[in-house]
């Protein structure tokens, strides 16, 4: 849970010329909700993204979060290595259509499975 | 038990339980060695043959799927990557699209719970950075005209759509 709010309190901070970075770190916020839910489910040997997307994409218990976390999870994978990955993603769309579609409801979820009350800040983009 | 015979210049010949299979190195070699690596690194008991039957069904399935996507999907290759197999999505336009992207994930899971196939990955990417991101010398063209689409990359017709030496 603590490498979850330290990277969502990063996302603040990039600015928003760096779409891929801000997409990258929204991921690992995503991952580290995602991480703790599976440890508190007990879940082992989730050491590598392919262990990982797995467990979430072949158990119920998590289809919610699958259907948030792959896309994100794609997104990050290759924007990185993008020529241009302003143009692949606006930065305008991230609050949007990144944060709120899938960010969020990964968030919600994972805490919702943990019987923790989600409590996390709103998230401003520096601009 | 499979034994697989293979050359630089031959067709492949797959002895899988008494059943013979040839396949052609041009067209099948890296999904073989893919196959070999799937069934290994996840343990799936079952042999190269019936991997290959499963890796022929799915992408004719992705095929389909991307037909009824058309307005949607501008092309769609494949390749075999190590232990898993990765699916790329061109959409149309220039921008991630977002509507594609849940509908990606929710075939994700149906092709892992339909197909014994292993480990798959799924994603879009823009039809200019494809070279990027897959080999044009191994990627396969399951959905578009790939030529046009992805430029200098000459991504090869999908071997497994329409025919095939695998034995149904």
């Amino acid at each position: 849970m603590e490498q979850w709010r330290h990277n969502r309190i990063l996302l603040s901070v990039i600015p928003t010329s760096h779409p891929d970075w801000i997409i990258t770190v929204t991921f690992y916020t995503a991952l580290h909700a995602v991480d703790a839910l599976l440890e508190f489910d007990g879940v082992q040997r989730v050491h590598s993204h392919e262990s990982r997307n797995n467990v979430l994409n072949r158990t119920r218990r998590y289809e919610k979060i699958w259907d948030h976390y792959q896309p994100l999870y794609d997104l990050s994978r290759r924007i990185r290595y993008l020529a241009s990955p302003r143009d692949w993603i606006r930065a305008d769309d991230i609050p949007g259509k990144v944060f709120s579609r899938f960010l969020f409801p990964i968030e919600n979820s994972a805490h919702g499975l943990m019987g923790l009350e989600h409590t996390a800040p709103s998230i401003a983009l520096h601009h | 038990m499979s034994n697989i015979h293979t050359s630089t210049e031959d067709p492949v010949h797959v002895d899988e339980g008494g059943h013979q299979v040839v396949l052609h190195p041009t067209d099948n070699d890296l999904f073989v060695r893919t196959g070999r690596q799937v069934i290994e690194a996840c343990q799936l008991s079952i042999g190269i043959h019936v991997w290959l039957e499963e890796l022929k069904e799915m992408l004719a399935f992705v095929e389909r799927w991307c037909v009824q996507r058309e307005a949607q999907i501008a092309g769609c290759v494949a390749e075999g990557r190590g232990s898993k197999v990765l699916i790329l999505f061109i959409p149309r336009g220039d921008t991630f699209n977002f509507d594609l992207a849940s509908e990606l994930a929710v075939l994700n899971r149906q092709l892992v719970t339909t197909f014994n196939i292993g480990y798959v990955e799924l994603g879009q990417i823009p039809s200019s950075d494809l070279h990027r991101f897959v080999d044009p010398e191994k990627a396969r063209n399951i959905y578009g005209q790939s030529n046009a689409t992805y430029g200098a990359v000459a991504a090869q017709p999908n071997p497994f759509v329409g025919h095939s030496d695998i034995p149904s």
